[in-house]
């Protein structure tokens, strides 16, 4: 008995403990905007214990409908505009990515094209009863809502829905249940799958899981087609 | 004595002397030879002798004083013999372990064990004596943390394994404050049986294991009462006889919100600790008949939390909790043994944002009839054969009054079962218990047979197999993996139904008079399992929309019980392996730990005089390998578009990147706990006090790591410890 006991512990104590190496990848966030600025923050990711690495210059091409590219060149990881890729709606547009310490990188992103705001008109006063109805809804995967008191800089709050008619969609706002009276200007995002796919996955914990539109590495590769409504809400 | 009657057979019951309760799994033995049965969960026993003459009987019952008695038989009709046992007196009860002659020559148990209250006492309590806490120094049951009372089986999560009181199917039996009490009070329990592998026919519906918890039936000659006072809650318990039989009635409930609001009263200072849970069973038992007894028992057991804001006369209330019902009827007719059981049950949840701001609910409901009957075809043969119907409703409900938004959902599912089992012995060497079960659902028809074997290598050393397939027709949809949760989801499964199969074998060496050596090996697999995501939006989620995977489960067991003149040694220890897999992707689960180690060492002075006559003093020594966890790789800043800054501007939050989430393990955990108890035992009252002291060396065992990046971008490790220090509790009982 007193063998297999210290069997028993002498096992437990040599349980193994894999040690996995870790190689930094890209970690991007590039979004295009119409009516907006079109951002591209180029970065990586980090070791546990994190050591100097130098990725070296950056080549980057935004490719439109394959026939138009764009290219760009930075001397290190950093926030860049990129307005000067037109946003096209239902546009295709492809990426890459190229630096001696991080490799290549390629991207996908097909432009979300465009939808209309069916009611309320501009200026109406609604209730957290009420719904804003979207229509005519094309390359849009979701909505996200975005409401801005007026006079204050600060949203309040957004909420964000899966397209599942895109004839006709109504967009409520019982997430304004505790909003204050007053002017609200609210943006209306129309998403491409990429972007809809990544902000709601924060509590995925397997990394392949954070990338969206793009071949490896971290991050996403995105558009949004953004119209705006002003509204008086009580 | 010779009592001289005329009979090839007898029959009856096994009971309490002084109170009358049944005892159940009690040995009933013929001195001299082999012949022997064990009483039924109901004390019921039936026993064939195959000729005329004289015999002794002798029955034993863990806390009881043996009982001897001489029999003659001249005829072939069937005697009747209701047995009353006496309990032992205090001074020598103390700590015991169990381990019986007669099963371990006649039952075929691979995998099952038997635990009684006084087992239960006498484990170091955490706050409270608790029944799922007990359970835990079994080998191949597994927690996740020093305080969980979730329990995982061979590899089994919580959800695949059956859990009965009084055969009312509770869904949710670790709901107490984040898992850390189960409902079952211990001063209710007359028994618990605990199978972890191999189960026999009559148990169906889940992948893993059963727990089944039998109550007392009450007092039937006197009225008692124990009151039962811990540092966080009161038992009370009253039972006695009626003028059709007896009742039972126990309640308890935490009383830290009565202490913090006496505490703000006197001192006038405004806090609260809004949160208490309780529980109540009654129970009542009419045996004014001589063959047939009826009992009705309720249960609820209920956790409130109700937090009002005076400023804003906003109030949250959310309550959740098991109610249950069961009536049953039994009937024994010499050889024949018949059982019915109607039950309802639900587990409910109900959330409350008032002033009606926000309503949500969701539950479980089961309506239940059990039928079986016991054949007692000899000493060594039964055949039971029994029927189970169950409908099970689902519902899930949101309202947003404010808005006039809501939401409902109802599901349900009407699966009928029948079993068949057969107990046979051809010979000494072999026993066979054999059995079968059929489940139909949804148009479905699914086979389970089940099959556990006994081979005597010698007089003192047994071989054992068991194994069978097993289905599962319900599943949470919240991940068994989580550390903590208030409590489980449940949904329906009505196609391509989860089910696995057992195999297990054992060596079994007697050792000594209550004292024996128990070796099992067994292999689980599954198929069709439902893995939900960790932190998936479970609300109104169908069952067949969640990930469906496989895995198998394996491990070696070992199990000692030995008696050290007043000392009492448990010793467990279960190797196990567990895998599941979704698609490609093999993982072990959060909850496959490799080595799990309990000791347990009572000991009872046995003095009948002076202050040692009624202490005991044990102590639990658990040791666990640590448990798989996704080590971080790397971590980076995670981006999106701050709204909050009108939508121009980024906010990046630090991400760590987890591996694998088996890629890690954390560090062992072991634990040692302390048990002291002393009764003082008086012609009319008992009084006891006792003192738990858990984590006694202060162990700090991690929980989890937790990571976060400082200010210089460096990435730092915190150990999260849920039980740092060691806790101190004492408790007074009380029995008049």
């Amino acid at each position: 008995m007193k063998k297999i006991f210290i069997l028993a512990l002498f096992i437990a104590g040599c349980e193994i403990i894999p040690e996995i190496p870790y190689q930094p990848e890209w970690n991007v966030f590039i979004v295009l905007r119409n009516n907006r600025r079109s951002i591209a923050v180029l970065d990586r990711t980090h070791r546990m214990e994190d050591d100097i690495f130098n990725v070296g210059k950056i080549n980057m091409e935004i490719v439109l409908e394959n026939t138009d590219t764009f290219r760009f060149e930075f001397d290190s990881l950093g926030m860049y505009s990129v307005d000067t890729v037109p946003v096209i709606p239902g546009g295709i547009y492809s990426l890459y990515l190229n630096s001696p310490g991080l490799g290549e990188l390629h991207g996908y992103m097909e432009m979300p094209d465009s939808f209309s705001i069916i009611y309320p008109p501009d200026g109406c006063t609604l209730t957290a009863s009420d719904s804003i109805i979207i229509g005519s809804i094309r390359g849009i995967k979701r909505f996200r809502l975005v409401a801005f008191f007026e006079g204050d800089s600060s949203a309040y709050t957004d909420f964000i829905s899966d397209v599942v008619n895109d004839t006709v969609m109504k967009l409520p706002l019982y997430f304004m249940t505790f909003a204050d009276t007053g002017r609200y200007k609210i943006e209306i995002w129309g998403m491409d799958k990429n972007y809809s796919d990544y902000p709601l996955n924060y509590y995925y914990l397997n990394s392949t899981e954070d990338r969206r539109g793009i071949d490896c590495g971290v991050g996403v590769f995105c558009g949004v087609f953004i119209k705006t409504l002003t509204i008086y809400f009580h | 004595m010779i009592l001289l009657i005329i009979s090839f057979a007898v029959s009856g019951y096994v009971m309490d002397k002084d109170t009358g309760e049944p005892l159940p799994f009690a040995n009933i033995m013929v001195k001299g030879s082999d012949m022997g049965v064990a009483s039924n969960e109901r004390g019921y026993f039936y026993l064939k002798f195959p000729s005329a003459g004289e015999y002794t009987l002798k029955v034993s019952f863990i806390g009881y004083r043996d009982w001897e008695k001489t029999i003659t038989m001249v005829s072939d009709t069937t005697l009747n013999l209701n047995i009353g046992l006496v309990s032992e007196p205090i001074y020598l009860k103390g700590v015991k372990i169990t381990a019986s002659r007669r099963d371990f020559e006649k039952a075929v148990d691979l995998s099952r064990i038997t635990i009684t209250p006084s087992e239960i006492r006498y484990l170091p309590s955490f706050f409270e004596a608790d029944v799922f806490r007990s359970i835990q120094i079994l080998p191949g049951v597994v927690t996740m943390h020093d305080l969980s009372n979730k329990l995982y089986i061979r590899g089994g999560s919580p959800d695949e394994v059956y859990v009965s009181l009084d055969h009312i199917t509770v869904y949710n039996p670790t709901s107490h404050l984040f898992g850390l009490f189960s409902m079952f009070n211990p001063d209710i329990v007359k028994n618990i049986e605990v199978y972890t592998g191999g189960y026999p026919a009559m148990y169906g519906g889940r992948l893993s294991g059963v727990i089944s918890v039998l109550t007392k039936d009450g007092n039937k000659n006197q009225y008692q009462l124990n009151l039962s006072t811990g540092l966080i809650s009161t038992i009370l318990t009253l039972q006695g006889p009626v003028p059709w039989g007896t009742f039972f009635f126990s309640g308890r409930r935490t009383y830290f919100d009565l202490l913090v609001w006496l505490y703000g009263k006197l001192w006038h200072q405004d806090i609260s600790l809004p949160y208490y849970f309780y529980d109540l069973i009654g129970k009542t038992t009419i045996d004014r008949w001589k063959d047939t007894k009826i009992s009705g028992t309720f249960m609820q057991g209920m956790d409130v939390l109700d937090f009002s804001a005076e400023e804003t006369d906003e109030r949250i209330l959310l309550k959740w909790g098991n109610t249950g019902e069961v009536l049953r009827i039994e009937r024994a007719q010499g050889n024949l043994f018949f059982n019915t059981y109607l039950s309802h049950t639900i587990f409910n949840t109900d959330f409350r944002l008032l002033p009606d701001t926000i309503y949500s609910s969701q539950g479980i409901e089961n309506y239940s009839v059990i039928q079986y009957v016991d054949f007692f075809l000899g000493e060594d043969r039964k055949i039971q054969v029994g029927i189970e119907r169950n409908k099970i409703l689902f519902h899930d409900k949101l309202g947003l009054p404010d808005t006039s938004f809501s939401r409902s959902t109802n599901d349900i599912i009407v699966p009928y079962e029948g079993f068949l089992n057969l107990e046979a012995s051809p010979g000494p060497i072999w026993r066979f218990n054999l059995g079968l079960r059929g489940l139909y659902l949804s148009d479905n028809f699914y086979i389970e047979p089940r099959a556990g074997v006994k081979y005597r290598l010698d007089e003192n050393t047994n071989l054992l197999f068991s194994g069978g397939i097993y289905h599962q027709y319900i599943a949470t949809l919240n991940s068994q993996e989580s550390y903590f949760l208030l409590y489980d989801f449940w949904t329906p499964i009505k196609s391509d139904i989860p089910w696995a199969w057992h195999f297990v074998g054992g060596y079994e060496k007697w050792l000594g008079d209550g004292e024996n050596l128990r070796v099992e090996a067994y292999y689980k697999k599954y198929e069709r399992v439902l893995i939900p995501g960790e932190f998936f939006d479970f609300f109104s989620i169908p069952a067949e929309s969640l990930k469906r995977g496989s895995g198998y489960a394996m491990g070696v067991e070992l199990l000692l019980k030995k008696k050290i003149k007043n000392f009492s040694v448990w010793l467990s220890y279960g190797f196990g392996i567990t895998k599941r897999r979704i698609d490609t992707l093999v993982y072990s689960p959060r909850y496959d730990r490799r080595h799990n180690l309990n000791l347990f060492l009572g000991y009872s002075s046995g003095a009948k005089h002076g202050f040692l006559k009624g202490l005991t003093v044990s102590a639990r020594f658990s040791f666990g390998s640590g448990l798989p966890f996704a080590a971080p790789m790397g971590w980076y800043y995670r981006r999106d578009i701050d709204i909050y800054m009108g939508s121009d501007s980024l906010v990046e939050y630090p991400f760590v990147i987890q591996g694998r989430k088996d890629s890690g393990r954390l560090p062992p955990v072991h634990r040692l706990d302390l048990h002291i108890e002393k009764m003082i035992e008086s012609k009319k009252k008992n009084m006891g006090f006792y003192i738990d002291i858990i984590n006694l060396y202060a162990r700090r065992n991690v929980l989890f790591y937790d990571y976060y990046i400082d200010e210089n971008g460096q990435v730092q490790r915190e150990s999260i410890s849920i039980l740092p220090i060691p806790i101190i509790t004492a408790g007074v009982r009380l029995k008049l």
